[in-house]
């Protein structure tokens, strides 16, 4: 067994190659995905604790089977999402619910950076925003709600929303512009009615 | 942190207790090679029955016909084999979108492809008889 220091400087493809060899490195991997996993799979469902910690560990052992298929020309990042949205759509399915709004936390960069790219005025109150982007992210249609989450709060790029949501680049980028329009127009629409 | 930690232990005890073991590679490998060979199955029979379609068009029901009579084609179209063709072709997109890698290709752009090697495949199947041979099969 390797030391935690040199697992450390692993990278995940190389973990992976060594879970195949020894289970006892899956811990590591898991350790490196646990938290953003459990923020990904509440943003998109809204669901419970309880329920996150089940279709977490659905995702650990869905991920566990399938190791072989891994494809090396995609982040493991944008696999293990993949694994867990889906496994996240297919529990709300089971349970027969439909993703609920959710309140989470947002950091000041993200809601700056979020201000920045949806060109909004300076002025524009940040406190504000950040208060609403929750409500009006939770209150959006699936397609276009995947979208904003993994761009704005999982910081993914559009090579991997569309690795993880396995929808051509073109469609990613379409999606992507037209929920930047209808999340524009929400929020100065609360703006105005304030 | 207590939680968190139960997640990953509990996962590890499940796939202990369960004997969980990853997949071979060679499962994988068989699914891959599945959606190829179903992919080339389809594009086979599709421009099989798009070659058929062509052959009793243009060269058995309009054969000697006056060609102007081209502009009121639709009672000629043998609609039993565009209908194929066209189930065909849906059936290729839909495998295509199976295979690794599949959803990556922009849904106009596979699709244009799909009809432009289906398009070469139907001309070959017409020009080496295959289209007449399956038509006279059919028509016993």
């Amino acid at each position: 067994m390797l030391s935690e220091q040199e697992i450390l400087e692993k990278t995940d493809q190389e973990l992976v190659k060594l879970t195949l060899k020894h289970k006892e490195y899956y811990t590591f991997l898991m350790q490196r995905y646990e938290h953003k996993l459990r923020r990904y799979i509440l943003r998109i469902s809204g669901g419970r604790a309880e329920d996150t910690e089940d279709v977490m560990q659905e995702v650990f052992i869905k991920v566990y089977k399938n190791l072989n298929d891994f494809d090396t020309n995609l982040k493991f990042s944008s696999w293990i999402y993949r694994i867990a949205h889906n496994e996240t759509i297919t529990f709300l399915r089971k349970i027969n619910r439909r993703p609920t709004t959710y309140n989470f936390e947002i950091d000041a960069v993200r809601v700056r950076s979020m201000k920045e790219d949806l060109d909004l005025d300076k002025d524009f109150d940040q406190k504000q925003l950040a208060g609403d982007i929750s409500k009006i992210i939770g209150g959006m249609d699936v397609k276009y709600k995947q979208v904003l989450l993994l761009r704005y709060m999982e910081d993914k790029d559009y090579k991997e929303i569309s690795d993880i949501l396995k929808r051509p680049p073109g469609t990613v980028a379409t999606l992507l512009r037209q929920a930047k329009e209808r999340f524009k127009k929400e929020i100065l629409k609360n703006s105005r009615l304030r | 942190m207590q939680e968190e930690k139960s997640v990953i232990e509990k996962t590890m005890r499940r796939i202990e207790l369960e004997r969980i073991r990853p997949r071979s590679k060679f499962y994988f490998l068989f699914i891959n090679y599945f959606f190829w060979s179903a992919f080339f199955m389809c594009c086979f029979f599709a421009a099989l029955s798009a070659g058929v379609a062509y052959h009793i068009v243009l060269e058995d029901r309009l054969y000697g016909v006056d060609k102007d009579i081209i502009k009121n084609i639709s009672p000629f179209l043998p609609y039993f084999w565009v209908g194929l063709t066209s189930l065909f072709l849906l059936a290729l997109h839909l495998v295509f979108r199976k295979t690794k890698g599949g959803y990556r290709m922009e849904i106009w752009l596979a699709m244009a492809l799909g009809v432009f090697f289906v398009g070469l495949m139907m001309f070959a199947f017409v020009r080496a008889g295959m289209a007449y041979i399956v038509h006279n099969f059919f028509s016993r």
